[in-house]
């Protein structure tokens, strides 16, 4: 067979690859504190290419070639989302480096910068359906109310000025190491509470997805992909002419 | 069939969903004591790739959607209507009007202090000649549907003289967050927003708090949520002709 079939194969499988992350920015514009993605793709490991057929019959080595198109990484652009006031009382967005502590109910650690929180039946500020927001020191933040007064540290404290708790904003020497997990949401290691976090409150976090890049983006891999299907068919002409007019005998 | 194409579809369906909720509290713009909503979303699952870099396999997290997490109500001081109706009230800081059903028992609060006088009939103790207890037609403060309007003190308010300001009860809780909505723009308190205490807005006679939905701000919002939801369609027409590609591949 002819070896970039499966090169434009591979090509074709890795645009599709790139479609679904593209999609998956796209639809997520609404989402609060969504960072978008961006897909990479690599080629596999490159192979010599020789030439032989020369008068001396010896193999002379003329360039390189790879033959698959691989994702290699799905980077995460941690860019600042804008701040949207929402006038709700448990809404919350860092401006600037850091990430919410979110302790989940198997008492792992999650870290997200999407900041609409709610109440659970204690009192405690969580995220609905995850679980507790943790203070600088890892502990949840049981409030009781929502009638808050918040400064720009995170410092919690009800209308009366009494202090209930503050916010932990938990920064990464690494973001690099950070992974979405399957709910979206990061996980890391090594995260330190930052020294001086600046929390709006009654503001949440928009997704940084840029519209027209990914606009621009699906209609690239759109296509590329139209393209290695041509000529995937050219390919399979020729394929077509082999089989029947050279092979044919008598 | 491709991710892309459900991730685009799923981002449709949640901008619908969006477009539902903006569009009752534009619907709601003159409703009195309305609290506009909003919808919180977050990103749908993540699954794992498989990558390629320099030979050896990693996981790449691609997201799949993004999904309605909750809504959150707004529970803003809405703008004073002046009516000059002496049965009109409304609570000028924080607090709800009480309302009892006299028929289940059940009290809901409202921040809508449209009230009407409502007949109440009360037996007097005496036996009529045709052996029926005699009742005494009184009237009470009621929302009009049936509802009475709980005092200070917890009992109904018998109604004398309309123009005279009534001793109209402000309650309160300490955490207005989940609290579940009923209809004729009432709410029902849940375990977490904690105990029934007094509120401290003052009562104001002749006036009615308005809906706190913002026409502008809502406005916006249908701009933005037509835009994405035309952009997650761009995404699924993307994929259709994908697949229309690789269906003439042969």
């Amino acid at each position: 067979m002819f070896k970039g079939f499966y090169n434009l194969t591979s090509g074709m499988i890795t645009q599709q690859q790139h479609l679904n992350v593209v999609g998956n920015n796209m639809v997520n514009i609404s989402t609060s504190g969504f960072k978008e993605s961006r897909y990479t793709a690599t080629t596999f490991d490159d192979v010599m290419y020789s030439r032989v057929g020369n008068e001396e019959k010896i193999y002379t080595d003329i360039g390189r070639q790879s033959y698959i198109r691989a994702n290699s990484e799905i980077y995460v652009v941690y860019d600042q989302g804008v701040p949207e006031p929402t006038a709700i009382p448990l809404d919350f967005a860092i401006m600037g480096d850091g990430f919410f502590a979110i302790q989940r109910d198997d008492g792992t650690v999650s870290y997200t910068r999407s900041g609409s929180f709610s109440l659970d039946e204690e009192g405690y500020l969580c995220y609905p359906g995850m679980g507790y927001v943790l203070d600088p020191e890892g502990n949840p933040i049981q409030l009781g109310t929502d009638k808050l007064d918040v400064d720009t540290q995170g410092n919690i404290s009800n209308e009366g000025g009494n202090y209930l708790g503050t916010l932990g904003v938990y920064t990464f020497d690494d973001l690099e190491q950070l992974e979405y997990n399957d709910q979206g949401f990061f996980d890391g290691e090594g995260a330190q509470a930052a020294e001086a976090p600046y929390v709006l409150w009654k503001y949440l976090e928009r997704s940084n997805t840029d519209m027209i890049r990914q606009m621009t983006e699906m209609l690239t891999c759109q296509r590329a992909l139209q393209s290695c299907a041509t000529v995937t068919k050219i390919y399979d002409e020729l394929m077509g002419h082999s089989a029947s007019d050279i092979g044919r005998m008598g | 069939m491709n991710q892309s194409f459900y991730i685009g579809a799923v981002g449709a369906q949640m901008q619908q969903k969006r477009m539902n909720i903006i569009g009752d509290n534009i619907a709601n713009l003159n409703t009195v004591g309305f609290k506009a909503d909003r919808s919180d979303f977050t990103a749908l699952i993540y699954q794992d790739h498989r990558g390629a870099v320099e030979g050896e396999l990693t996981e790449l997290p691609m997201g799949v959607g993004t999904r309605l997490l909750m809504t959150s109500t707004n529970f803003t001081q809405g703008p004073v209507v002046d009516n000059q109706r002496s049965l009109d009230y409304m609570i000028e800081g924080d607090g709800f009007f009480a309302l009892v059903d006299l028929t289940t028992g059940e009290v809901s609060y409202t921040r809508n202090g449209a009230f009407t006088m409502s007949e109440l009939l009360r037996p007097t103790g005496q036996t009529g000649e045709d052996g029926q207890p005699v009742m005494n037609s009184v009237f009470c403060l009621g929302d009009g549907t049936g509802r009475f309007v709980l005092s200070e003190q917890g009992g109904l308010i018998e109604v004398t003289d309309p123009t005279e300001k009534l001793p109209i009860g402000i309650f309160d809780y300490a955490n207005y967050d989940g609290m579940q909505q009923l209809d004729d723009t009432r709410y029902m308190p849940v375990d977490k927003n904690g105990n029934l205490m007094r509120g401290t807005g003052t009562l104001q006679q002749g006036y009615l708090e308005g809906s706190n939905a913002d026409l502008a701000e809502e406005y916006t919002k249908v701009i933005e949520s037509q835009r994405a939801y035309g952009m997650a369609l761009k995404m699924v027409q993307t994929s259709d002709e994908i697949e229309s590609t690789i269906n003439s591949l042969r």
